[in-house]
């Protein structure tokens, strides 16, 4: 085969696929990081779509996706948001994990009886997030394995968080799985990835870290929060672990400082400040790291799992909440 | 940037077609080539393109040293410093993070000490092949196998984009030949070439995309959580999906670089039809198992000595065949599963003849298989402690099987039964591909990546292999 007919071969299989997948790349493009990269693939693949709806080439990749019943949304609706009190007057209501937590400037409530978990009636817990939160959910199944008075599920997606729900719905996919399982405790771990531009409710774009961005970033924060909580779930919203590179750690305190702000106005959200336990006195980061420096290993994910345990025990009047085991072979 | 990406896809189509406005193989193409090549290893991280520009440097420099010496003392003396360097680089930057941590955990275990500081090192991708390859080339130089060959040509050969990043691992006497040649306009295998990088994006994308997701990641994240049946599944399902994923990247780099004019080696050939560990290694990862052969394992004597020295030199070999892979313990593991197994292997057939009877070839088919699938546990698990559980799960793991749905078991079934298809059959699909005419070729060639685009999971997901 000649140069020539070899590139006639390229340019009508790269043509003729970008125009039958036109609609799917330009939704892949809405859903990158804002920026000139997603301006420009959206100003390219747009008259593509047209073209493509025109001829009618993305019929085909249409009726494929209904075959396989795949959708190209960020998932279920949310739910409509209720009206809601003020944060400091919502109490934990139905579950029988009771929080010692005092409603802001108010008295603490009286000590409630301790419950005992039994395997007949287990501590629920929903464990979740991104890439970040793989090995806390990993070790968290694995030590329910050993409790049966533990009952634990998890969800975590890769390359998710709160910035972009138009490319996965946290809210949406959060309210499914809570009414699904029927947590009492939903102990949630994201931020890897929100270090981007996000939409705000004008329709502008708020660059990182600039004030639009904490404030809305922080509204998103605090309104699933609220959204577990309306549910008479208890929240425990874990802080990013210190990252290897300085300035992607910087990034995190950002999103981490707008959460926990968000946590300290609610009672009934704990927040888990996870980097004490992955720094030593000088806050370098230590072991129980993957090699990228971001992710947990399996030993972090157990060391960040019993600190959720302990802080859950620690804010409970459940004395029979007994912490996991320790030292499990690797 | 990874081969199943649009960007790569904008890239290589400017390269090739930028490659064909120079004549071929001349100075203009070569550092074209190169220029794209490093603007290739620099998409993943720049900061990195000086580690390769030095290794390139140092390695060439040796070889024309050698190629110069007089004495074989010195010939001996740059030899060793060359691969000394290269080795402490690959150990510094792949194995420090591994032994700190070993080290740490050791010392914890013996109520020692606090936990050390994560050492700061970014392991740069394709660090363990381009570091294999410069050694290779070294040594070919020293045993006069191959002829130093000029800056430029090393240059290409080292950084050459389609196999930078995850192999195969290319002698420099199988590349660089290909450099000398001059044409005008050469004729390239395009219809082999593309169904290559089809049927490797299909394997990728699609085989070891859907059973990472469906059945792997989520049995061996959890093992104690789920059944033995979904176990044996996820065992079975790795064993595919690894074989998919990197032959899949394979084929693509081999049908990238066909494109380009460059002929690379084959790298897998059925492996999951070996009848024995042996046949297995003379199918799986090929270049790497040669590799370890002419560089490893025949320097330490071969099966030239006694039953034990030869018995040592395998097991030495897939130690560290099994450490080059990865910075673990399971890894190591994994490696000493194959060697134990090997050298076991060897005195059992010592003196016998080969029966290749049907019922004894599938047999040992199927032996061989397992144990395959059994090191397969160890490489896939994160740690040796998840391994045993696994195992342990196949023993002792009761309840439902609901993640081996049908799409599973066909999969599975798929990735194994492939194995058997004679290689006739695809080499004569190839070529009923390479006659149609090309606006006929674009669209098969379209219709199939919209068909991989939609049947494969969401998001992008890195060749398990790219990190070594």
């Amino acid at each position: 085969m000649r140069p020539r007919q070899l590139l006639l071969v390229i340019v009508i299989a790269l043509g003729l696929a970008a125009l039958m997948d036109a609609r799917s790349l330009e939704r892949s493009a809405q859903t990158s990081p804002f920026g000139l990269r997603r301006s420009v693939e959206l100003t390219v693949l747009r008259p593509l779509v047209t073209v493509s709806d025109h001829l009618a080439l993305d019929r085909p990749r249409m009726a494929l996706d209904a075959l396989l019943h795949r959708s190209d949304d960020g998932g279920p609706a949310p739910p409509e948001p209720a009206s809601l009190p003020p944060p400091q007057q919502v109490r934990v209501a139905s579950s029988g994990l009771r929080l010692r937590l005092p409603a802001t400037g108010e008295a603490s409530p009286p000590p409630a009886a301790p419950r005992v978990r039994t395997a007949a009636d287990p501590l629920r817990l929903w464990v979740g997030g991104d890439s970040v939160a793989g090995f806390l959910c990993y070790e968290m199944e694995a030590i329910a394995e050993h409790d049966p008075a533990l009952a634990v599920r998890t969800h975590f997606q890769i390359s998710t968080g709160l910035s972009r729900p138009d490319y996965y719905d946290w809210p949406a996919h959060l309210a499914q799985d809570t009414a699904t399982g029927n947590p009492e405790v939903v102990v949630l771990l994201v931020g890897a990835n929100d270090d981007q531009p996000l939409e705000t409710p004008g329709g502008g774009v708020a660059d990182f870290a600039t004030p639009e961005w904490v404030t809305e970033y922080g509204r998103r924060a605090g309104a699933l929060m609220d959204q577990v909580r309306r549910e008479g779930r208890t929240v425990v919203w874990v802080g990013l672990p210190v990252m290897r590179a300085h300035d992607f750690g910087a990034r995190m305190d950002v999103i981490d400082n707008a959460a926990r702000r968000q946590a300290a106005r609610r009672p009934g959200v704990l927040f888990l400040d996870s980097r004490p336990l992955f720094s030593d006195d000088s806050g370098a980061l230590t072991l129980m790291r993957a090699p990228d420096g971001v992710h947990l290993s399996p030993q972090g994910g157990t060391r960040l799992a019993e600190a959720v345990l302990r802080l859950i025990r620690d804010h409970s009047a459940d004395p029979a909440l007994a912490l996991p085991r320790t030292g499990r072979a690797r | 940037m990874l081969f199943t990406t649009v960007d790569f896809a904008v890239f290589f189509t400017t390269v090739l077609a930028l490659s064909w406005l120079v004549p071929a193989f001349g100075t203009r193409w070569k550092l074209l080539v190169l220029l794209s090549s490093y603007v290739f290893y620099a998409w993943w991280d720049w900061r990195f393109c000086g580690l390769l520009a030095a290794s390139t440097a140092l390695n060439q420099a040796a070889a024309e040293a050698i190629a110069r010496s007089r004495t074989a003392a010195t010939r001996r003396t740059l030899l060793v410093l060359a691969i000394a360097a290269g080795l402490a680089t690959l150990g510094f930057f792949k194995y420090a993070g591994f032994f700190a941590s070993s080290l740490a955990n050791a010392l914890g275990h013996l109520g020692l000490g606090a936990p050390l500081p994560l050492l700061q090192v970014v392991l740069p991708v394709g660090i363990s092949f381009f570091t294999f390859q410069a050694i290779s080339y070294v040594v070919d130089v020293y045993r006069g196998t191959t002829e130093p060959a000029s800056r430029l040509d090393f240059a290409v050969y080292l950084a050459f984009f389609p196999h930078v990043v995850a192999g195969p691992i290319v002698r420099a006497r199988e590349f660089i030949p290909q450099l000398r040649r001059s044409t005008a306009e050469p004729r390239l295998d395009g219809g082999r070439a593309i169904s290559l990088i089809l049927g490797g994006l299909f394997k990728k994308v699609v085989l070891a995309g859907f059973l990472s997701t469906a059945v792997v990641d989520p049995v061996f994240g959890a093992p104690g959580a789920h059944s033995r049946v979904e176990v044996l599944a996820a065992v079975y399902g790795y064993a595919v999906q690894i074989w998919a994923d990197f032959s899949g990247y394979t084929d693509i780099a081999i049908g990238c670089a066909l494109l380009l004019g460059i002929r690379f080696p084959a790298n897998f050939d059925a492996p999951y039809a070996a009848t024995s560990l042996q046949d297995f290694w003379r199918r799986w990862h090929m270049t790497l198992s040669r590799w370890l052969r002419d560089y490893l394992y025949i320097p330490l004597g071969g099966s030239r000595g006694s039953s034990l020295l030869t018995a040592r030199n395998l097991m030495l070999t897939m130690l560290l065949g099994g450490l080059w892979h990865g910075a673990a313990w399971t890894f190591v593991v994994w490696g000493g599963i194959h060697g134990g197994f090997l050298v076991a292997e060897r005195r059992l057939r010592r003196g016998r003849p080969r029966v290749e009877t049907g019922v004894n070839r599938a047999l040992a088919r199927l032996l061989t298989f397992h144990v395959v699938c059994l090191a397969w546990i160890f490489f896939r698990a994160d740690s040796v402690a998840t391994a045993f559980s696994l195992l342990g799960r196949l023993v002792t793991g009761g309840g439902p099987a609901s993640l081996v749905t049908v799409p599973v078991v066909l999969a599975i079934a798929a990735g194994i039964g492939v194995q058997y298809v004679p290689a006739g059959t695809v080499a004569r699909l190839t070529a009923r591909f390479a006659q149609l005419r090309p606006a006929f070729q674009g669209g098969v060639a379209a219709a199939a990546l919209v068909g991989i685009g939609v049947l494969g999971p969401q998001g992008v997901a890195p060749f398990i292999y790219y990190r070594f």
